[in-house]
């Protein structure tokens, strides 16, 4: 029953990361838009975009190989991965053994790799070098990220993202959570800035793929934290279809509230400079030092 | 004193990687009697002979210190004394130093017997009844490594140089591993041991068969492009298929991406490295969240340095006429080139097949899981099979529902707003394409506003001889 409950619980996440993915993407830019004092467009327009490019024929430069073609694939079906192992609205989903917070985040430096891949595979230099920036912002995001894992599996004493949530649930907020909470935010943050140039050589099919990536990318980013630091509401491991309810609320609230405040940082400091996101990714990997001593001082305390 | 050679466990499983670090027959002799050392005498006939006569100063001081410090230890003619009465208080000090100086001069030709010299010696043969300090210094000397072979293999002009140094990224973790072992064991956590020397063990053979797999790319490339300039080579795939899927698979290792036979590693050092800093130690604790920062830039340089190499070598337009003439090597070398990376692959889909020869020596290879990596039997893990799977199946299922390649049409190349190249540039302006140095030109400008060795070295210099005089001042009055 547990294993029944698992999988129509799995099959409803995914069919609201497709579906709320794009409207996301769409819902922001409206409110960017309106925040900034103009009219936005429709909420629903990232997805008449992707039909758009799905419908048109793909073009590719002459020097372009097979890896144009897959990299997108590859990317798409990394982050896909990714968000399907992030719980959304409850916890217990089939696939929920395997929510490795270091697997999730293998994946998403995978998908970078194959978005560098892509970019620089035609051999113009704008590809080239957002090839070469993308790969170097994830050298930066590298240190942060591996801190917060490394705050999030000593409090919960697992890796596994359902367990980190469930245990996250139940305890009290500490300092340290504070902070690695902030650098996660700054993280995340960054890497959810979209870097046009890495996907001037892409067109039709091949580019809706790296745009529904993105989306994707910024939906799990918003899950993720709202799993690792925020999880309330979220319906416990093999609990009734009532309680699912209840953690879809949840999760649309907690949604709407990521989306309102990013559109607003993004509306205050405006397009996020190389240098900018290096300092911020920097101040992060501080942030989460300072909470690592912080929860060795408690554990030594204790 | 005699030569004595004995076989176990641990010397067999390294002799099982001995092809992937040479071939020549006189150096795997030399590798067997390392391995099959009994005492130091042989272990340092061994380290003498591997080198040869042209690398003779690390291999001496490699055997000067390995023969110390097992002198120390309590006996050079006979392992089994050592490992009856470990050392303890300033010889265990001492112990750990000279293993250090000894393995770091082992590694200047043999990284993989540098791994071996530590692991016999560290971990084998003194490790029981150690202090937690023990491991500290491993644990920073593996993080220090990761960093310093990552950002040369990101800064490197040559290719055998550049995967070379990213392989090597790998030894880091192990030297890292090796630490978390030795403190865990220092505080009593025989499971947390076992799973550090696992991925100890993971990310050496990993080294070893990326290094082997890499390095036979890089004879290919030079064979088939004639160069391993990394400026003079571009868009390989197209005329090389073979030689860049191999070593595509090798570059995806070793930039820690799961699922591969390097994340696998690196996910158990990581697991292992968080077990340790449960300890409750603040130091330790702090110890492990700077290491863990480092860990975080050099796994990012390690990917940063195998995408350059892939974009600059195998993709783009070629930049000299010899690389857009390259030729594939012959088949039997396309045949090794697969038959490795098809390794590689089977190692990172199943991590377990790689973790085999541990059983004897790694007291039962307890990170093993069905389908892939687990810390306990309770603890979900890394479900390496699990994920490829998965991977794989979105990857089909997207590009069934979603992507027509097919039916794509091909258009001149947009240059960024450059005019076309002259006629003389039958392939193009090489101005208009993203070298090796502009991949990395950030990195680039930050190293080279860090003070040189030299300057390093002269300011130490001076500093020690203001001190002295400082110090023969006062003693004066």
């Amino acid at each position: 029953m547990t294993l029944l409950l698992g999988f129509v619980a799995q099959l409803l996440h995914i069919a609201l990361l497709a579906a709320a993915a794009p409207s996301l993407v769409g819902l922001l830019r409206w409110l960017q838009a309106g925040l900034s004092g103009r009219i936005g467009p429709p909420v629903l327009q990232p997805w008449w975009d992707l039909c758009r490019l799905l419908r048109k024929q793909p073009v590719l430069a002459e020097s372009a190989t097979a890896v144009t073609g897959q990299a997108p694939l590859a990317c798409a079906a990394m982050i896909a991965v990714a968000g399907c192992l992030v719980p959304s609205f409850t916890l217990g989903m089939l696939f929920a053994p395997f929510a490795d917070l270091l697997v999730i985040f293998g994946l998403l430096l995978a998908a970078r790799c194959s978005l560098a891949l892509a970019a620089a595979d035609v051999g113009n230099t704008r590809g080239g070098i957002a090839a070469s920036r993308v790969m170097l912002m994830g050298c930066l995001l590298g240190p942060a990220l591996l801190l917060v894992v490394l705050l999030a599996a000593l409090s919960a004493g697992s890796f596994n993202l359902d367990l980190i949530a469930s245990m996250q649930q139940e305890s009290d907020w500490q300092i340290g959570i504070v902070l690695a909470l902030i650098a996660l935010l700054l993280v995340g943050l960054v890497d959810t800035t979209r870097r046009e140039t890495l996907t001037e050589e892409l067109a039709g099919p091949s580019l809706a793929l790296v745009d529904m990536s993105e989306a994707l990318r910024l939906l799990l980013w918003f899950n993720l934290i709202g799993a690792l630091f925020l999880p309330f509401g979220m319906a416990p491991a093999g609990s009734s279809v009532f309680a699912w309810v209840v953690g879809l609320a949840a999760w649309l609230i907690r949604t709407l509230l990521f989306a309102v405040a990013l559109a607003g940082v993004r509306a205050v400091i405006g397009r996020i400079a190389l240098v900018q996101a290096a300092q911020a990714l920097g101040a992060a990997a501080l942030l989460g030092l300072l909470a690592a001593a912080f929860l060795f001082a408690q554990m030594g305390a204790a | 004193m005699a030569i004595k050679l004995a076989l176990d466990p641990l010397t067999a499983s390294f002799l099982l990687l001995a092809p992937c670090v040479t071939l020549a027959p006189p150096a795997l002799a030399a590798i067997a009697v390392i391995l099959s050392a009994a005492n130091g005498f042989t272990l340092a006939i061994g380290l003498l002979l591997l080198s040869g006569l042209a690398s003779w100063r690390p291999s001496s001081l490699a055997a000067i210190c390995c023969v110390v410090a097992l002198a120390l230890a309590g006996s050079v003619g006979d392992f089994a004394v050592i490992r009856a009465v470990p050392p303890d208080g300033w010889r265990a000090a001492a112990v750990l130093l000279l293993t250090l100086a000894g393995a770091a001069a082992t590694a200047t030709f043999s990284p993989v017997m540098a791994t071996y010299v530590l692991i016999r010696l560290l971990f084998d043969l003194c490790g029981t009844g150690q202090p937690l300090w023990w491991g500290v210094p491993l644990l920073l000397a593996g993080a220090g490594i990761s960093l310093v072979v990552s950002l040369r293999g990101a800064l490197a002009d040559l290719l055998d140089v550049a995967v070379s140094q990213v392989s090597l990224h790998q030894i880091g973790l192990a030297v890292m591993s090796l630490g978390v072992a030795l403190c865990a064991r220092g505080v009593d956590l025989p499971s947390v041991a076992s799973h550090a020397v696992d991925a100890a063990w993971l990310a050496i053979a990993c080294h070893a068969l990326c290094r082997a797999l890499l390095l036979r790319c890089a004879d290919a490339v030079e064979t088939g492009a004639g160069t391993r300039r990394l400026d003079c080579l571009g868009g390989v795939i197209h005329r090389m298929p073979v030689t860049t899927g191999a070593c595509l698979t090798g570059l995806f290792t070793v930039a820690i991406l799961p699922p591969g036979l390097g994340f696998a590693a690196f996910w158990l050092v990581f697991q292992s490295l968080v077990a340790t800093a449960r300890i409750g130690s603040f130091a330790l604790g702090v110890s492990i969240a700077v290491v863990v920062l480092v860990t975080g830039i050099s796994v990012g340089l390690a990917a940063l340095a195998a995408m350059r190499v892939a974009s600059v070598v195998f993709l783009g337009r070629p930049r000299t006429p010899r690389a857009a003439a390259a030729d594939e090597v012959a088949r039997p070398v396309q045949l090794i080139l697969v038959g490795l990376a098809a390794l590689l692959g089977l190692f990172g889909v199943l991590p377990v097949l790689a973790l085999l020869p541990t059983f004897h020596w790694a007291e039962g290879a307890t990170a093993v899981a069905a389908l892939g990596l687990r810390i306990g039997p309770q603890t979900p893990g890394y479900a390496a099979t699990f994920v490829a799977a998965l991977v794989a199946a979105a990857w089909v299922a997207l590009a069934k529902v979603i992507h027509r390649p097919r039916s794509g049409r091909r258009e001149p190349d947009w240059s960024g707003g450059f005019s076309p190249p002259p006629a003389w540039m039958p392939f193009g302006d090489p101005t208009t394409q993203c070298g090796p140095t502009s991949f990395v030109a950030p990195i680039q400008d930050l190293v080279t506003r860090l003070p040189s060795a030299d300057a390093v070295r002269q300011r130490l210099a001076s500093w020690w001889d203001r001190m002295v005089r400082a110090i023969a001042a006062r003693v004066a009055t």
